[in-house]
């Protein structure tokens, strides 16, 4: 099978490879282009986030605007999008009139979200070992239990039993070592990820 | 002036490469090592089949982690779950949907489903709102992928990125909705609240082995292979430095 | 030599007592023709010249004075002669071969001009599947014949006159029977050469040797359609035949020129070879498998081989043909009452069926030779009673069955054969032209069948298809995913209730449910302590504050991180906010505003720098821990950012005195540590997280990659208690936390345990819901 985009393949691989090179080996002609393509990097990012947005716009609108099953919800993203960009465009995210968007809006919004979060994290523990019955499920929910206790400051003070915030504080080093084992496996993953960016396998960006 | 960490980590990324190389070319002539079985996967299979037999929509959010940043790892996993599972279910109604958290991933999503149509010879049915940014920010990304939860007729949402807490939201929405739900993220926080509200979780680098189960290809499954042998290399590793350390050599 | 008459028909010779022509039937003397009588008198379908003689032997006013002298001569010869008698023809010429070989050439044209119409139906539809098999095509117009006739049979070169005479009493016999066109092939063995003469008439596939069962030991591939079959199904049954009250011989179900394979002449090989001294005529054939079965089990067979593609049939050699019926020893059949070896299988059913015994050769209807029987003038009764059980049916036409099976005789042919003709120049004549017209002949087109030579793989797929065919026509059940359990509405809402309540009441309240920490982490003493002693590095400290939080969880963290920026103001320090989150820059100014109104003489504008929004994160951070004048161009305010640093006397990272990072999440606060903390190394970084993010951000404080660190509400409350700033533990706050987090960590207990329980006692569950 012939490969795909052999061109596209070939840039990401030299400017992968030069990228990594530049950080592993700060040569005075590496680091130069390193920092290009980084900046070629974001800048790119940053016009595809551009692109994005006014593809979720034109999601919404096309929704809105949809012959049969109408989503008049997308009226409200409409509505919030063409303000919004205006005044950033015109006044900048600096301006105190801008400020209000963010704080009393969007802060307000995601902290109740954040709320409901709570909630439903309540809910689901409650329920997990109706849903999920192994020992495993138990094992979560004690590390959840022990984790809530000792940071709920009860046993911070002198008066509390020095056994209990002893214990607690020594089960509570045992989610912070399986934390730090399941962090080792990401970056081991991590890691042959990028190696098959790098080496060709996994091509993403070709057609 | 190169240092001993550069060094180590030099040896690290090509030994890593060479052994990938290596068992992806064996692969090609031995028949293929056994993976554990993960009842995960297996559902996933089922849920798949369920879904193109009932004409209903398969949505894959791929978190919000764009392509410069450190957790990439899991939204490049994502989009190859995104192509397989494109390819498998491309024969459904409702053809597959895939909705981020950050711009480049969007456009990504979107190249990876015009790219799977267009080798299934079925570049017709590409659309690219079907690769589709929801929010730029983790909770507004995560508050505009709901509504896909219920207005687009959803039966199996797959969760293969880099989240925050946020998630849970997704899934108690999936979950009213009685759909499938399988979660995989790098974010220990992610991967808590997955654990409670996900019906199938992956949990750490099982992440990374999604494509292997997903039959994307070979050298997925050599990645894995590769990925086993380094854990054991920091094992050893570990073992090592804690009894050097103990006896005051290190 | 006796005084001959030649027939005007045929132009045969008979004897001159004949009244009609011993082979056509024509009358010899038109003039004395007194007229057929009907065939409906007569029960038994018998030959036209057998009914002929029928009408007159039954005639019940005939005496023996009234018979003519032949038939008294032949009455006397009968009583005193026997049937075991071999009868011989007086010349060749007189051989039955001579009026076949008109109506060979006769047919044999009639087939060349129109090959299609020559056959019957089932030679039609067995020919249609053989058409010139593949990798055996056959050139047009030639006719194959057995295989075995040309292939295994070897000949023995022996001549006519050589012929033994069981053989020529055999070739008598068929002389004797000629309107049953028995295809013996021992005319053909004293007639070679006519073959030789007429090669078109076997491509065209006269009757009689049509109706050959040829067959072979090679030949697998007989395939027969079922239509054809039904097609013949009326005639092919050999026990009708046997069994029919009219004793009419059926055709025969074996089509010509169609390769008979093993499996249908087993039943045959099966029979013990005939003798002539056990040669008894069956009284019916119904104990015999009938043609149909015999059709059935080749069909099965058939299927059975059908991988194997059917041999062709090779083209017919009139030399080999003739060598074949050389080998055809009938003699060593006869006597020693086995087939040779070599013998293919289709003659092995030859004797069987056609019963070539001399004994019970039909003699030819001439003087003296009549058999006994019909020299006996039989009455009306005895007519009868040969129209009852075929089993009474004289011997020699008993023995005629089978031959006659196996030829194609129309249904209709003892009516067409006593119809004459009233005009034209065969006026008077009585069945010389051919019984009906070929339409009438059948009643249903014929049916082409159309069998494929497919292999047991291309079986195999065939097999998959019309079950998967078969499968999409059944309806199945969809396979119903499992209702997920979802959390029934009660419990959601009596836990949202529930937990608004406590949060309320902890809120109204402002009791906290335990003293304040007392006892605080070593982190956050670090913290508290960098934080606070700052001013002693620098008279006016300059600051880099990382602002890596989303508006949900700033509440969160909010109270913490003014504290710790008022105290910074109050040290005079130089802060520079910066953030890698497109809208924390508006946090963060938000932030330092709020604790800017707790120092009033504190000038945000001229002691602070808000550098905004820093593209990439993780990209944008190591560039802006190389160089931050060139990685950032702008302030939020829209200044340039090099000057503005340049201001506050800041070139490089390591001009800042101090980091001060206030992220909701470990893996923001990482990209920090990778990309900042190496080229910050030797001065203090600090970090104030929410309470998820602490977790993640232990290692790095164990590591000293992370010099202070507080963490949530806990981490407010205690950098609050260890600044001992006064009204600053926000109590409301911290009781509604504390009695959340109790509540929350109450209701996990007692869901798990409901489950355990619920696991544990399965059965007691499902009784109470019975």
């Amino acid at each position: 099978m012939a490969m795909r985009s052999p061109i596209a393949t070939a840039v990401a691989i030299g400017v992968g490879v030069i990228v990594l090179l530049g950080y592993l080996f700060p040569l005075p002609f590496l680091d130069p282009l390193r920092i290009l393509f980084l900046d070629w990097a974001i800048i790119l990012a940053a016009v595809a986030g551009l692109v994005a947005i006014l593809n979720l716009f034109k999601v919404h609108w096309q929704k809105l605007s949809a012959p049969r099953n109408r989503d008049y919800y997308s009226l409200f993203f409409i509505l919030g999008f063409i303000p919004t960009l205006v005044l950033g465009l015109l006044l900048g995210p600096g301006d105190a009139r801008i400020q209000p968007l963010i704080t009393a809006i969007q802060l307000p919004i995601e902290a109740s979200l954040l709320g409901l979060l709570t909630i439903t994290f309540a809910i689901s523990a409650v329920r997990l070992m109706a849903t999920r019955r192994s020992w495993i499920s138990g094992l979560f929910l004690a590390s959840t239990i022990i984790f809530l206790l000792a940071g709920s400051g009860i046993f911070l003070s002198d008066t509390a039993p020095s056994l209990i915030r002893e214990t607690l504080g020594a089960l509570n080093l045992l989610p912070g070592a399986g934390a730090r084992g399941i962090l080792l496996g990401i970056a081991l993953g991590s890691l042959l990820t990028g190696l098959r960016v790098l080496l060709g396998i996994d091509r993403p960006y070709s057609e | 002036m190169i240092s001993s960490l550069t060094v180590i980590a030099l040896i690290i990324i090509l030994f890593s490469a060479g052994l990938l190389l290596f068992f992806s070319l064996q692969l090609k002539r031995r028949p293929r090592w056994g993976l554990r079985p993960l009842t995960a996967f297996s559902a996933l299979s089922r849920a798949i089949g369920l879904s193109v037999e009932e004409g209903t929509r398969l949505h894959l959010t791929l978190g919000n982690a764009g392509i410069t940043q450190p957790h990439s790892a899991s939204a490049l996993v994502g989009l190859q779950a995104l192509g397989r599972i494109t390819a498998v279910s491309s024969i459904s109604d409702r053809p597959p949907l895939a909705t981020s958290g950050e711009g480049s991933l969007a456009l990504l999503s979107q190249s990876t489903l015009r790219a799977t149509y267009r080798l299934n010879n079925a570049l017709d049915l590409y659309d690219p709102n079907r690769g589709r940014l929801t929010g730029v920010t983790p909770l507004s990304y995560i508050a505009g992928a709901i509504p896909i939860a219920y207005d687009e007729d959803v039966s199996t949402h797959l969760m293969i990125g880099h989240y925050g807490p946020e998630i849970g939201l997704l899934c108690e929405a999936a979950t009213r909705n009685n759909a499938f739900t399988l979660a995989a993220s790098d974010s220990l926080d992610a991967q808590a609240v997955l654990f409670a509200a996900a019906q199938h979780p992956l949990i750490g680098e099982e992440l990374f082995a999604a494509p292997a189960y997903l039959q994307t290809g070979s050298a997925h499954l050599a990645s894995v292979r590769v990925q086993d042998i380094l854990r054991w290399g920091v094992i050893v590793a570990l073992i090592l430095s804690a009894l050097l350390g103990g006896l005051g050599w290190l | 030599m006796m005084d001959t008459v030649i027939c005007p028909q045929c132009g045969s010779v008979n004897p001159s007592e004949n009244e009609r022509c011993q082979w056509c039937l024509a009358p010899l003397h038109p003039d004395q023709e007194s007229g057929p009588v009907p065939s409906e008198t007569s029960p038994i379908d018998l030959p036209d010249w057998l009914k002929e003689a029928d009408v007159v032997l039954t005639r019940p006013e005939s005496t023996e004075e009234e018979l003519p002298d032949w038939l008294l001569a032949l009455r006397q010869a009968g009583e005193s002669s026997s049937l075991e008698e071999p009868i011989r023809p007086e010349s060749e010429a007189e051989g039955f071969l001579a009026p076949d070989l008109e109506k060979i050439l006769s047919l044999g044209v009639e087939r060349e001009e129109t090959p299609a119409e020559s056959s019957s139906p089932l030679e039609q539809s067995e020919s249609e599947p053989f058409p010139a098999r593949k990798g055996q095509s056959q050139p047009k117009g030639e006719t194959t014949l057995a295989p075995t006739a040309s292939s295994e049979v070897v000949s023995t070169g022996q001549p006519e006159d050589e012929l033994p005479d069981w053989l020529r009493a055999l070739q008598e016999e068929e002389e004797g029977s000629p309107t049953t066109e028995t295809p013996i092939e021992i005319g053909e063995e004293t007639t070679p050469q006519f073959f030789a003469d007429v090669p078109s008439e076997v491509e065209g596939g006269p009757e009689w040797i049509t109706g050959l069962p040829s067959a072979s030991t090679e030949d697998k591939g007989f395939e027969i359609s079922e239509a054809a079959l039904e097609v013949q199904e009326p005639e092919t049954s050999a026990t009708n035949w046997a069994e029919s009250p009219e004793g009419e011989p059926s055709s025969t179900v074996i089509p010509p020129f169609t390769e008979i394979p093993e499996d249908l002449t087993a039943w045959y090989e099966g029979e013990p070879t005939f003798t002539p001294e056990e040669q008894t005529p069956p009284p019916t054939m119904s104990s015999q498998p009938t043609a149909e079965d015999a059709l059935s089990m080749a069909l099965s067979s058939a299927e059975e081989e059908g991988d194997e593609p059917p041999l062709g049939i090779p083209p017919f050699n009139e030399e080999e043909y003739a060598a074949w019926l050389d080998q055809l020893n009938l003699e060593e059949t006869l006597t020693e009452g086995e087939v040779p070896p070599t013998t293919p299988a289709f003659i092995e059913e030859v004797p069987t069926e056609t019963t070539l015994i001399p004994e019970e050769v039909v003699p030819p209807f001439i003087e003296g030779e009549l058999p006994q029987w019909l020299a006996e003038s039989p009455t009306d009764e005895s007519v009868e009673a040969t129209a009852a059980p075929t089993a009474e049916l004289p011997e020699w036409l008993e023995a005629m069955r089978p031959v006659e099976a196996v030829a194609p005789i129309p249904a209709q042919e003892s009516e067409e054969d006593t119809r004459i003709e009233t005009s034209g120049p065969l006026a008077g004549y009585q069945g010389v032209l051919p019984g009906e017209p070929e339409a009438l002949r059948y009643s249903r087109p014929p049916v082409h069948a159309v069998r494929l030579n497919v292999s047991e793989k291309q079986r195999a797929y065939v097999a998959l298809l019309e079950s998967l065919v078969s499968a999409e026509s059944t309806p199945i059940s969809l396979r119903v995913q499992k209702p997920v359990s979802t959390t029934s509405p009660v419990l959601r809402l009596a836990v949202t209730i529930l937990l608004l309540v406590i949060l309320l009441l902890g809120l109204i309240s402002g009791a906290p449910i335990s003293p304040l920490p007392s006892l605080f982490p070593a982190e956050a003493v670090t913290f508290a302590t960098t934080i606070n002693t700052l001013a002693s590095t620098h008279p006016a400290p300059r600051v880099l504050v990382g602002v890596e939080v989303d508006a949900g969880f700033l509440p969160e963290i909010r109270t913490a991180s003014v504290n710790v920026l008022v105290d910074l103001m109050r040290q005079n320090a130089r802060l520079v906010f910066i953030t890698t989150q497109s809208n924390a820059s508006v946090l963060a100014l938000t932030l330092a505003q709020q604790a800017a109104q707790q120092v009033p003489e504190y000038v945000l504008s001229e002691q602070s720098l808000n550098l905004g929004y820093l593209a990439g994160e993780a990209t944008g951070l190591a560039a802006f821990a190389r160089q931050p004048q060139l990685a950032v161009t702008t302030t939020l305010d829209g200044q340039m950012a090099s000057n503005a640093l340049s201001l506050l006397g800041i070139t490089g990272l390591q001009d800042f005195d101090a980091i001060l990072l206030v992220t909701d999440s470990g893996e923001r606060a990482r990209a920090w540590l990778e990309q900042v903390r190496p080229l910050f190394s030797e001065r203090p970084l600090l970090v104030i997280t929410s309470a998820q993010a602490a977790p993640y951000l232990t290692p790095y404080v164990q590591s000293g990659q992370v010099n202070g660190l507080i963490s949530g509400l806990v981490g407010s409350m205690t950098y609050t208690r260890l600044t001992q700033k006064v009204g600053g533990e926000n109590l409301s706050l911290w009781s509604a936390y504390q009695m959340g987090i109790l509540t929350i960590a109450l209701l996990i207990l007692l869901g798990g345990l409901t489950g355990t329980l619920q696991a544990i006692f399965p059965a007691s569950k499902t009784t109470s819901r019975r």
